[in-house]
């Protein structure tokens, strides 16, 4: 979807959409307090809100509010030597063989340059006093040159293996991984993935969406203002989450989130309801790396599907099958695989009076519930309804996502699995499929109740793909691509709003698929179009990390560079070397780098 | 008489939300807690080599995580030279 197609979306409201809260609503960017006349509810307040919560703002232009207070500071350092004589320190008496050197930013001892600060040294000299005549001089070095070394075949692998699932690497990521065992850090990535998110939601999150009813009653300026509020929300949670991407610790969590947002697609710009967008990007974020058959459940009754497929039109005696089909052919068996027309009708039926609230929040109606006997797959046929029991038919829907998980191909292989399996595979290893490996990969999955973490584990350790030869073969996303820069140098964009227009453009407008079966990616993210977009974008982002006036990247990463932003290297290391006369060879390095081919591999 | 050996004590401070502070050195199939003090502070000995080695050094809380680089030279083999 392009951002012209977003904004269309965003600016006409369907009318099954839900609207804000009048406490938490906000008519404008400026902050101030806007009392709206009474509507039937009585009257609306529009109170200052334009800040937003979370962080961001609506619209969201503030971009980093400056240095982050130190994570991690060396303070001191003490040498202690042992000799049987006496000991100096720097010149200092050290009669207990130990001397305590505070780093006090002194010119003699200068303090800790920080993280991304340029190489400090301290030399200490140790003599013996008296008749000896030994002498020994140490150096102690914070941020060294060259603490990564980058031929090491470790760091290769952490290299790919960043690249591929946590939009690149940083230095320190580098640094920490590369004397630890591989599996460790696969460990580390995908057990984090399970943890919440760094930032606090926005301030409306948990919010009331007002109902349809009311906002009819609202005058034309009223719902003016609702709207505006509604597509600064909507702004807000986008920058949210790109800039957990950018900054936060789970950089998986967030690569996993936009590979569920591709599989169980809805359209923020479409539904237009920010509280609803939010709970279901919350919802698969949860559940990134959870349980896949309690994730597709949960699908099942999120407002956001509920809205998108049309879930609430799905009622006795009038079934929509919008949700009941793509319940097999997108997120769980595939296209044609294990399923009929007649089964589409039937899952429908089970399906039926499944819908949301006024409010959009998932309510199950049984009097809109298929009453009789449904079959489904071939099974035996049941029923779950109870005229008595008001959720008793929920029971007939949950009673399909089980057959679903239990379905296998005439070969004997759960489908589920295949289906997932196959897909972490294009997503992850790329290229042409191992059917076989794919196959162990399906069944270890159905043999372990569908855990997520699990699969990706196996995946991520598997010589599919660690292969050397898989390495730098894929094209990045544009979210790849303009997140992992910058996350790489841990540079914030200065406007987060206009970083997500940049990758829109690039045609992946986050929580926006373009239709229901979501991007196809690979080599579909590159054509004639989007490769002049991505190279003017990176152009843009050289230029405004290094001029004359503001040289963001710090000098000591310039050797690291082709390693934090190159899966395979830059096609054209000697020309990032080279320079317009009269440019700076550094700034004109780091563009020609930015500006290189092999960038856009992962 | 000659220096026998020589250690580097690191001192440093953590941000109130750190909750641990990992050691990785060459060779170390798994990283080296250490306790922070009340005041945030931490130590690690760290015994120089004959030539150099870099450790990292990682701070580790809900929300980030930081991974510095510290190298020590020694001296060079035999840790002593005529003065």
């Amino acid at each position: 979807m392009t951002a012209m197609h977003q904004q269309s979306a965003a600016a006409s409201a369907p009318s099954d959409v839900s609207a804000p809260p009048s406490h938490a609503a906000c008519a404008s960017g400026d902050g101030g307090t806007l009392v709206l006349a009474a509507a039937a509810t009585g009257a609306l307040v529009l109170a200052g809100c334009a800040g937003g919560g979370g962080g961001g703002g609506g619209g969201d232009d503030s971009g980093p509010a400056g240095p982050p207070p130190a994570v991690l500071a060396f303070t001191a350092i003490t040498v202690i030597a042992s000799s049987t004589g006496d000991l100096a320190i720097n010149g200092a008496a050290a009669p207990a063989g130990s001397r305590q050197l505070d780093l006090d930013g002194s010119a003699e001892r200068p303090a800790d340059p920080g993280l991304g600060g340029p190489l400090q040294a301290y030399a200490v000299a140790i003599t013996e006093t008296g008749a000896a005549t030994s002498r020994a001089d140490i150096v102690v070095e914070i941020n060294p040159a060259q603490a990564v070394d980058l031929a090491s075949p470790a760091v290769a692998r952490i290299r790919h293996l960043y690249a591929r699932t946590a939009f690149g690497p940083r230095e320190d990521d580098l640094l920490r991984w590369a004397n630890l065992p591989y599996a460790r850090l696969v460990d580390a990535l995908v057990d984090g993935a399970a943890s919440g998110p760094s930032q606090a939601p926005p301030s409306w999150a948990g919010t009331r969406v007002i109902p349809w009813s009311e906002i009819a009653a609202y005058t034309p300026e009223q719902q003016e203002a609702l709207n505006d509020w509604k597509s600064e929300a909507i702004q807000e949670m986008y920058a949210w989450w790109i800039r957990e991407m950018i900054t936060g610790p789970q950089p998986l969590a967030e690569r996993m989130t936009i590979f569920w947002t591709n599989h169980f697609v809805t359209n923020a710009g479409d539904l237009f309801s920010p509280q609803t967008s939010w709970r279901y990007l919350t919802v698969l974020r949860a559940n990134c790396v959870g349980n896949f058959k309690d994730l597709v459940w949960e699908i099942c009754r999120d407002p956001a599907m509920v809205l998108f497929l049309d879930s609430d039109s799905n009622v006795k005696g009038r079934p929509n099958e919008n949700f009941a089909r793509e319940l097999m052919e997108l997120f769980t068996l595939g296209e044609n695989l294990g399923y009929t027309e007649a089964d589409v009708v039937e899952v429908a039926r089970c399906f039926t009076g499944f819908g949301n609230t006024p409010e959009q929040l998932f309510r199950y109606r049984n009097n809109r519930h298929e009453e009789g006997s449904k079959q489904v797959f071939g099974l035996p046929a049941f029923n779950f309804y109870d005229a008595a029991d008001e959720t008793s038919g929920m029971a007939d829907g949950r009673q399909v996502v089980d057959h679903i998980f239990t379905l296998v191909d005439g070969a004997g292989r759960n489908r589920v699995g295949l289906f997932i399996a196959g897909k972490l595979w294009d997503e992850f290893v790329g290229g042409n499929r191992d059917q076989a490996v794919i196959d162990a990969w399906a069944a270890s999955f159905a043999a372990g109740g569908f855990a997520i973490a699990p699969l990706l584990k196996t995946i991520l350790l598997s010589p599919s793909f660690t292969a050397a030869t898989n390495r730098g073969s894929l094209v990045r996303s544009p979210v790849e691509l303009h997140v992992g820069i910058r996350r790489s140098v841990r540079l914030e964009p200065e406007n987060y709003n206009g970083l997500y227009w940049l990758m829109a453009q690039e045609d992946q407008a986050l929580l926006n698929p373009p239709n229901v079966r979501g991007w196809i990616g690979g080599t579909t993210w590159i054509d004639t179009r989007t490769i002049l977009g991505r190279r003017e974008h990176l152009r843009w982002l050289g230029w405004e990390w290094y001029n004359d006036g503001d040289q963001r990247i710090p000098e000591r990463l310039d050797a690291l560079l082709p390693t934090l932003w190159f899966a395979g290297g830059p096609y054209d290391l000697a020309g990032a070397e080279s320079n317009l006369p009269g440019w700076d060879p550094r700034g004109g390095r780091i563009r020609n780098l930015l500006v290189d081919h092999g960038i856009h591999l992962k | 008489m000659a220096i026998s050996a020589i250690t580097v004590r690191l001192h440093g401070a953590v941000a109130p939300d750190i909750t641990e502070v990992q050691i990785t050195a060459p060779g170390a199939a798994t990283p080296t807690v250490i306790a922070t003090t009340t005041s945030r502070a931490w130590t690690h000995d760290l015994a120089v080599p004959d030539g150099s080695v870099t450790i990292a050094v990682t701070a580790v809380g809900p929300t980030r995580q930081e991974t510095r680089a510290i190298t020590v030279r020694g001296p060079g083999a035999g840790l002593t030279a005529a003065g």
